[in-house]
């Protein structure tokens, strides 16, 4: 009866918090403009985030331990964290950052309520077959003070950012996952321009 | 003659001040040191409750070891705790926020934004005599006694909690919220003020510095307060705080010589950590209030290359009409400098190549990579530089 009742609070808390999870597919459309070639990636789990006007996230473990978030054209002064709270100002793309502005986006998006955030490499990298940019960090948030690792990758076509952020707590977690985000990251294209 | 805490009191009473003082008796003296509940009681549990977070508290990460430092801020507390010291336990903790909290089982909890935002030692001895005021006086154990049941408190603690959007802000205040949620009615804040002005003022502080405190943290920012909206969620501070302790700071400098600031002595004890403070500061990305801030300190301190720095990439941040060419004007300005960071150098590029300047560009990345060889970014500015 607890187990019943545990499974169907379960359930509905996930629902609450977004659409339903589901596999991912061999080439998957994100945000209506990316293609993704999951071919040779381990499965993941698809999760939109309620009210989010350009990020999808998947997982493959559970939201708590891997995150690949996918930023889907960006506009030019839009937050790039649109789900934060209003009162939190998060701070605005601008189509003309560099490299080095969109990874402070990320920090700030990460750790500017307080952490520790140091960046390991920023380095020029094509994405998406456009000049672009990747970089890696490790970072602790004050709210679990779990020692994490990211790696990002984007670049910004036509004045609009599109970036692809794989989080994981450093070691078995980040590892692993980071393997599976990069074979994604390299079988992304962008198959449409925003309207 | 410096006025006895009971002294002073009475004195503040027969000056019409009746209604904060309301609840001071003639006899007044310092309470002395109150025992621990009994294990088994709900108070017990809570003040367990306490001892666990403070045991986090001590592996936190983001506490400071800086053994100097930690030395420094311990000097102070003594200094206006008097033999009450040995009861308090300081940490630092790394948290771009202003506030300072303490729990009744001692744990005093002091956050770099309040040491980035204090502009001498007598504004740090104004915070924290301010706690040990809410310490010295059991506010935080007399509510701790009139919580009937661990749910009912835990139910209090939660409401705190989402008062100040503590569940983003993490595990590392929970310790600081269950201490100040205790307490802080208007009457505990009123009589914390004056025991942390009496404090300040027998420790041979100046006490104006204690209003100077609270005109700063509004003056930074109507909406933000610096960072402080955390502490202003469990001190309910009205604009005419500062006020009100002026004017009783006024009436203790009446009393003897007006006291010391310490301003030399608290940059040089926090010079190490400054860099890293105004880093977490340009990390929050509020760059209005923290261009206030950045200005009010070259006000206080003067101008350095670190200063500098950060007011040019505040502006940057804000990215207004004509921030950039304030920003770079800055930052022309405070060519030479041999303290201004490496940082400063990629800033003015990246300014430079926006205004379609490559070749200035392309010198200040070169700069920057002449300063940082071995910089995470060197290999971006590199492909700058190969490219521009």
């Amino acid at each position: 009866m607890i187990r019943s009742l545990a499974v169907l609070l379960l359930s509905a808390s996930l629902a609450a918090c977004g659409t339903v999870f589901q596999r991912a597919s061999d080439t998957v459309t994100v945000g209506g403009l990316l293609r993704v070639n999951t071919a040779g990636s381990e499965p993941w789990n698809r999760f939109t985030p309620d009210g989010s006007k350009h990020r999808e996230i998947w997982t493959r473990h559970g939201l708590p331990l891997d995150t690949l978030t996918f930023f889907v054209a960006v506009k030019d002064g839009e937050p790039l964290d649109d789900l934060a709270e209003k009162s939190d100002k998060a701070p605005h793309f601008r189509a003309r950052m560099s490299a080095e502005d969109v990874v402070a986006l990320t920090e700030t998006m990460l750790v500017g309520r307080g952490g520790h955030f140091e960046l390991a490499k920023l380095e020029p990298a094509p994405f998406a077959g456009h000049d672009g940019f990747r970089f890696t960090f490790d970072y602790v948030t004050r709210a679990e003070e779990v020692p994490r690792r990211g790696l990002g990758s984007g670049a910004i076509i036509d004045r609009r950012l599109y970036l692809i952020l794989f989080l994981a707590p450093s070691g078995l977690y980040f590892d692993e996952g980071a393997r599976n985000a990069r074979i994604l990251i390299e079988g992304t294209h962008v198959a449409a321009t925003p309207r | 003659m410096r006025a006895t805490l009971s002294g002073w009191l009475l004195a503040l009473c027969t000056l019409a001040l009746g209604a904060i003082c309301s609840g001071a008796r003639a006899d007044f003296a310092v309470p002395a040191p109150f025992e621990r509940p009994d294990a088994i009681s709900n108070e017990g549990g809570l003040w367990a409750l306490m001892d666990r977070e403070e045991s986090r508290l001590r592996h936190s990460p983001f506490v400071l070891r800086d053994q100097a430092l930690n030395d420094y801020v311990r000097g102070i507390v003594c200094r206006l705790a008097g033999d009450r010291c040995g009861e308090i336990r300081v940490y630092l903790v790394r948290t771009p926020y202003f506030n300072a909290s303490m729990a009744p089982n001692g744990t005093l909890q002091i956050w770099t934004g309040l040491l980035l935002r204090a502009a001498n030692e007598a504004q740090l001895a104004a915070v924290i005599g301010h706690e040990i005021g809410h310490f010295k006086q059991h506010h935080t154990v007399e509510r701790l006694a009139d919580a009937r049941s661990t749910s009912a408190m835990a139910q209090f603690v939660d409401i705190a909690l989402g008062a100040i959007g503590i569940g983003k802000l993490g595990r590392i205040t929970q310790l600081g919220v269950l201490a100040s949620h205790f307490a802080f009615s208007r009457d505990n804040e009123s009589e914390a003020d004056m025991i942390g002005l009496e404090l300040m003022h027998a420790a041979g502080y100046d006490p104006m510095e204690a209003a100077r405190v609270w005109e700063q943290l509004i003056a930074e920012g109507e909406d933000d307060y610096g960072g402080g909206l955390a502490l202003f969620a469990t001190h309910p501070t009205p604009s005419s705080r500062h006020e009100r302790l002026a004017v009783q700071a006024r009436r203790l400098r009446n009393d003897a010589a007006s006291g010391e600031i310490h301003a030399q002595r608290y940059h040089e004890a926090i010079a190490s950590l400054r860099p890293q403070m105004v880093q977490d500061e340009l990390r929050r990305r509020v760059p209005d209030s923290s261009l206030r801030l950045f200005e009010r300190l070259i006000r206080y301190q003067g101008e350095d290359g670190l200063l500098l720095y950060a007011r040019a990439a505040a502006l940057s941040a804000r990215d207004g009409e004509g921030d950039a060419e304030r920003a770079l004007a800055v930052l022309d300005a405070s060519s030479g400098r041999a303290d201004r960071p490496a940082e400063a150098d990629r800033l003015r590029a990246h300014l430079l190549r926006r205004n379609g300047d490559t070749r200035s560009a392309r010198e200040a990345f070169t700069r920057y990579l002449e300063r940082a060889p071995d910089a995470p970014d060197a290999p971006m500015i590199r492909h700058y530089v190969n490219t521009l």
